[in-house]
């Protein structure tokens, strides 16, 4: 990913709701143009809620899922909900041995439970 | 496999106990080897089944001091993150002594004496229910 790219392409809306696939190569030096893109985007979409998308994501370090976390945080103050979906079993690992337990995003075992739930959440 | 792996596995069994469930008993000691085992199966099996429970039963396990209990925090945390909750079942007197007196936070985590609760606990998160057919 370049610093060039157009966040709106990896964010596709879907029944009111926003999902952010987040892209294999990102980067920490990216994330916080990235964060005040997809909160621009978010806030400009008039959704009910977001889905990160981290199913691309094989390997990172502990500063972009930092940074990821910071950027659904950033989110959920616009009001809008986030879950999370797609962490490997094996990221899923590292990040726990390694100490990270940064949660800011409720994980959801698929992107259909992650919808499933926001679509619930908006209607109650 | 290797027959490295292949141990790990049989020592770790996880069972897909019903839709969305699995279930793993523990048994004998666990150090910290073992307890990276039972992380790396137990999470291989949520990823591969999207599983949102699962059940790991720790009646077995011969002693819980604050190293178990540590793993088990973790194995909780690394498997929250992929979508499934986990439940610690078959949580004895003794072992829930042991566990507050190593000051292990359980808060966040939803802890049965039987496997029976955990199941039903799951069964009623995911909006399962169980009854009997009428007879006749």
């Amino acid at each position: 990913m370049d610093a060039g790219d157009d966040v709106r392409d990896l964010i596709r809306v879907v029944r009111g709701l926003a999902i952010f696939a987040v892209p294999a190569d990102i980067e920490t030096s990216m994330m916080p143009a990235l964060t005040g893109r997809v909160c621009e985007l978010v806030d400009g979409l008039q959704v009910c809620g977001m889905v990160l998308d981290l199913a691309q994501l094989k390997a990172v370090d502990h500063g972009v899922m930092a940074e990821i976390f910071r950027l659904a945080r950033a989110v959920r103050a616009l009001g809008v909900p986030v879950r999370m979906t797609g962490i490997s079993a094996g990221l899923a690992s590292a990040l726990v041995l390694t100490g990270f337990e940064d949660m800011d995003a409720r994980p959801c075992a698929t992107l259909d439970q992650a919808i499933a739930e926001l679509l619930s959440d908006a209607r109650a | 496999m290797s027959n490295v792996d292949l141990e790990k596995y049989e020592a770790n069994p996880v069972n897909l106990l019903w839709d969305d469930i699995l279930f793993l008993p523990v048994v004998g000691l666990v150090d910290s080897k073992r307890a990276q085992d039972i992380m790396d199966v137990l999470l291989e099996r949520a990823e591969q089944t999207a599983a949102r429970f699962a059940i790991l039963d720790i009646r077995g396990v011969a002693a819980v001091d604050s190293a178990v209990a540590n793993h088990i925090i973790k194995i909780t945390k690394a498997t929250r993150m992929l979508g499934c909750t986990t439940i610690l079942s078959g949580v004895t007197p003794a072992v829930a002594q042991s566990l507050v007196n190593v000051g292990v936070d359980l808060a966040d985590i939803a802890c049965t004496g039987r496997v029976k609760d955990a199941l039903s606990f799951a069964f009623r998160e995911l909006g399962f229910s169980i009854r009997a057919e009428s007879a006749g």
